[in-house]
């Protein structure tokens, strides 16, 4: 594209930066501008994003237009120079020296100059403001007023009419405040939006909180628990908890096989796990899988044979329930005395620590591992010779699921039947007198029936309370042929904060203490011979261990 | 003097802000430490011309000292969070009317420790969203507008996976995760709708203002299958959690100048309206209990606020007081006792904030500031063995900001 034919110049473009055109008046056809091109009265100019143009007369004054203006030079004689801003900015230095008039029109003003230095803008409503920079001015509206503007002044001029003149550096500064007041805005809107996404992220964080997924240990570091059911056969179901640790993952998992397939609605079958008041339970546990692991080590405890006996009718009384968990009301309930318990007694249980047997038992089999039929029965002779079969007979019933490892309260024929490979609970051989006899409160050791539990301060391998006034128990147990095992146990807030007797306060019973128990959360951590120096660390719900029989 | 034409090239106009501060956090009969809060952004806006402007947004923000609505989950007192996001925003102002176009592209970093042994990036909560949007705003009578915004936004948790997608296999071999179970659960695709708009009242002379938004949520969740009523995932593709959030918030602005003119009060009144609907149960294996619609819940919340602010109007002293009642109601969840057994209530919470302020100009662009803040929460929900539902807690901060 090629300039325009410009005929008798009395003005050119000086500098062009950016998109300027040109065109002829009445024609439809824009031409590009280029530097030096010369430009006619009556033609028309309009400068692109960005661009702007300096047009030089005669006379040595000039005019710059700046971005996105339109412009008309109306007359650009010896005599006269006359231009029209449509549109956008100007700024003009009119030499003193010019004998001509030099006017410049918006659609709202008119300027009249001589031997000044000024600008103006126009917006797309016309409104005008024209700033003085040197000399004086006279601006005039459509209305035929007209005021002198004294130097550093500026004044608006609308359809209404000329303003009152203000300075331009005040002028300035509002204008700068309100811009940056209204960018200011924007950074605002643009920082809700922030605040917008941060609130779903939260949301979904605190929805993982109140699942109590996310939680913190008795070592201030942070445990991540996920619980969960699956059910890999019609009567078998699979309660999986996951932990993990910035460094580590442990597991637990309690896989049992019930009587019969199970129902849709799994609480009807799993409420009655711990137990049933009055008649036998319509769903029982025949056989379980414990498992806890750190991915390298396991504890794995097995069970079989898994009957209903009534407990408060058989011959061994120390199995009798005076109280039990009901899931039904998720509390511990009485059983009077000379009810009815039902609860599951298992042929055989083995504890296992990577393979290793640190306790076993097999009921249903001669010590030479030949099938009898016989059912677990405390008094082993007797019902042996009673012939116990489903274990619901007088005489039979006794040891329940965990394993009555140190051999007290049973009077099973370990000799045939029984294999704790000398594992011995290791006592403290003398009471801690630093705060008393016993510093577990008397209520406590009741309910608990551990009144043989005392604090060890020194030794961590031995049994009793490790802390003073802290749910921190330790159960130590060794064997004369190397093998030992500790289950370091702890009761504790989702804080990490380990309970103190003090929270168990105003116990009256068992029922009461393991009530109380279900409103904080199990630590345990095991160590073993087979364990090369590892542990398995885990944290759950006692809930889990009550619901699956493992407390009682 | 202004020397060249503005808009001839391009200008920049610098917007900076940094405060500091110190403080304490509450929580129930505990306290935390004193720990510092810094925040600071930085807008280097670039004007193209007259209609084009760019903002190029950086904000960063750590915090030691704990907001009293942040959740009450682990680490309640101790607890560093630190944040960096980057914006880009386009302003668009065609002359020719008083519309208003701003898209824009941000990302988002949040770090958390809530633990001492988690390191910055090592968080499980950390997250980052990047989002996208565009917003259109109508100056119908400067200053008040109406505005139209559509944004979509990807919030990410890198560091959480669901335990069950990495459980592996128990000793005898057999999986110890179920089947459908998904990987990146919390992790979310974010679709949202804003309409907003400030009203003068009256119309023709305004004495007050009042401010509307509706803003619709849509969330989806790719790696959350449903959960049906015996705890399992539900293996087929389509059932993944959505959830539908709508918000609709109102503030009544009463400015008046009191004193002959020496001070300046603004008083409000705000409200707001949300439910949420979700199609996600959850299934609490300790307890053996599906609760079906688990996260449906409707809340809603009201306040007044005042403050009072004398001297200079660009250098004035400000308080600030205002207070704040919110309800949750939650549609499906039910209330559990102390020790954990299932009522037949749906949940629920109310909260108490309030939040007193100070500011105090000492030099130019530069104030001194003091605050402090309550809440009360309470709710029907008394099993608390992993989540406080009931409580209180409070802080106070106080430092300097400067703002330019």
């Amino acid at each position: 594209m090629t300039a325009p034919e410009l005929s008798h110049a009395g003005a050119k473009a000086v500098t062009v930066s950016g998109e300027v055109q040109a065109r002829n008046t009445g024609s439809l056809l824009w031409n590009e501008v280029k530097s030096d091109a010369a430009l006619a009265g009556g033609q028309e100019v309009k400068t692109g994003r960005g661009a702007n143009v300096t047009i030089g007369f005669e006379d040595g004054s000039k005019v710059e237009l700046g971005p996105k203006s339109s412009f008309v030079l109306e007359e650009a004689s010896s005599g006269e120079a006359a231009m029209k801003l449509n549109l956008g900015k100007m700024k003009a230095w009119v030499t003193s020296k010019l004998s001509r008039r030099f006017r410049v029109r918006t659609p709202t003003a008119v300027c009249s100059v001589r031997g000044t230095e000024f600008g103006v803008s126009v917006a797309p409503s016309g409104a005008t403001s024209v700033d003085l920079f040197r000399g004086t001015l006279g601006v005039a509206d459509n209305r035929g007023n007209e005021l002198m503007l004294q130097e550093g002044q500026r004044v608006d001029v609308s359809q209404q009419g000329v303003g009152k003149p203000i300075s331009i550096s005040e002028a300035d500064a509002a204008a700068d405040s309100r811009e940056r007041a209204d960018l200011k805005r924007e950074v605002g809107l643009e920082m809700t939006k922030e605040q917008v996404q941060a609130a779903a992220a939260l949301e979904m964080k605190s929805a993982i909180y109140q699942q109590g997924k996310a939680m913190i240990d008795v070592n201030g570091h942070r445990v991540r628990i996920e619980d969960y059911i699956m059910l890999p056969s019609p009567d078998t179901f699979k309660l999986v908890v996951l932990n993990e640790r910035v460094d580590r993952f442990d597991y637990f998992y309690y896989k049992g096989t019930f009587n019969q397939t199970l129902p849709t609605d799994l609480t009807t079958a799993f409420k009655q796990v711990p137990g049933c008041v009055g008649s036998p339970c319509q769903y029982y546990i025949t056989s379980y899988e414990v498992g806890r692991s750190n991915t390298q080590d396991n504890v794995l405890e097995n069970a079989s044979g898994g009957h209903q006996v009534d407990l408060n009718s058989n011959v061994a009384a120390d199995d009798d329930v005076a109280f039990a968990f009901d899931p039904s009301q998720n509390e511990y309930v009485d059983v009077p005395n000379g009810t009815a318990f039902y609860g599951t007694l298992y042929d055989t249980y083995a504890l296992k620590y990577n393979g290793i047997a640190h306790t076993e038992w097999d009921v249903a089999a001669d010590p030479s591992g030949t099938p009898t039929g016989r059912k677990y029965d405390p008094t082993a002779a007797a019902a042996i010779a009673a012939g116990c079969v489903n274990g619901s007979e007088a005489g039979c019933g006794g040891l329940r699921s965990y394993g009555d490892t140190d051999a007290d309260g049973d009077t099973f024929d370990h000799a045939t039947n029984y294999n704790a490979h000398n594992m011995t609970v290791i006592q403290p051989s003398t009471c801690d007198n630093l705060d008393g006899p016993c510093v577990i409160p008397t209520e406590i050791q009741n309910s608990l029936n551990q009144s043989l539990d005392v604090r060890c301060t020194e030794l961590d391998n031995c049994t009793g309370y490790r802390e003073e006034n802290k749910f921190h128990h330790i159960v130590y147990r060794k064997s004369n042929t190397g093998l030992w095992d500790k289950w370091d146990s702890y009761i504790i807030d989702d804080e990490g904060q380990v309970a103190s007797f003090g929270d168990f306060a105003g116990i009256t019973s068992g029922a009461d203490y393991r009530a109380r128990m279900l409103k904080w959360n199990y630590q345990q951590i095991i160590t073993a011979s087979e364990f090369g120096g590892r542990k398995i660390d885990l944290v759950f719900e006692p809930k889990v261990l009550i619901e699956s029989g493992l407390i009682q | 003097m202004t020397t060249a034409l503005q808009g001839s090239a391009l200008e920049y106009i610098p917007i900076y802000s940094l405060s500091l501060l110190g403080g304490q956090y509450f929580f129930t009969q505990d306290r935390s430490n004193f720990h510092g809060n810094a925040s600071a952004h930085a807008v280097p806006v670039m004007k193209l011309d007259e209609e084009w402007s760019v903002l190029p947004l950086y904000k960063g923000n750590y915090q030691g000292t704990k907001s009293v609505t942040d959740s009450v989950g682990s680490g309640t007192l101790f607890q560093e969070q630190m944040d960096h996001r980057i914006s880009l925003a386009g302003l668009y102002t065609p002359v020719e009317t008083n519309w208003k176009f701003k898209p824009s592209l941000n990302y988002k970093r949040e770090f958390l420790k809530e633990t001492r042994d988690e390191d910055w990036g090592k968080g499980l909560f950390d997250y980052e969203t990047l989002g996208l949007g565009l917003e259109v705003e109508k100056v119908y009578r400067d200053p008040f507008s109406v505005r139209v915004g559509y944004d979509f936004y990807y919030i990410r948790f890198p560091n959480y996976q669901s335990l069950e997608s990495k459980s592996g296999v128990d000793p005898n071999g057999n999986p110890l995760g179920r089947e459908a179970a998904g990987t990146n659960v919390l992790d979310t695709m974010n679709q949202q709708l804003n309409l907003s708009a400030s009203l003068p009242i009256p119309y023709d002379d305004p004495k007050m203002s009042l401010q509307t938004s509706y803003r619709f949520l849509w969330q989806t969740f790719p790696d959350q299958p449903i959960i049906n009523t015996q705890g399992q995932p539900n293996p087929h593709e389509p059932y993944k959690r959505q959830d539908f959030t709508n918000n609709l918030n109102m503030a009544l602005t009463y400015p008046r100048a009191i004193l002959g003119g020496k001070a300046r009060t603004s008083s409000a009144f705000s409200t707001g309206l949300a439910y949420n609907g979700s199609n996600q149960n959850t299934f609490d294996a300790g307890q053996t209990k599906a609760v079906m619609d688990a996260y449906s819940y409707w809340s809603v919340s009201a306040g007044p606020s005042v403050s009072v602010s004398w001297g200079d109007e660009r250098r004035s002293s400000i308080v600030g007081l205002a207070a704040t009642w919110s309800r949750q109601n939650y549609l499906g969840r039910l209330v559990q006792n102390a020790a954990g057994q299932y009522g037949t209530d749906k949940q629920y919470q109310d909260r108490y904030l309030i939040a007193l302020s100070y500011s105090y100009p000492i030099a130019k662009n530069f104030r001194m500031l003091a605050q402090t803040n309550m809440l009360w929460a309470s709710s029907n929900m008394d099993y608390e063995k992993t989540y406080r539902y009931s409580y209180n807690t409070a802080n106070y901060l106080f430092g300097f900001s400067y703002d330019y």
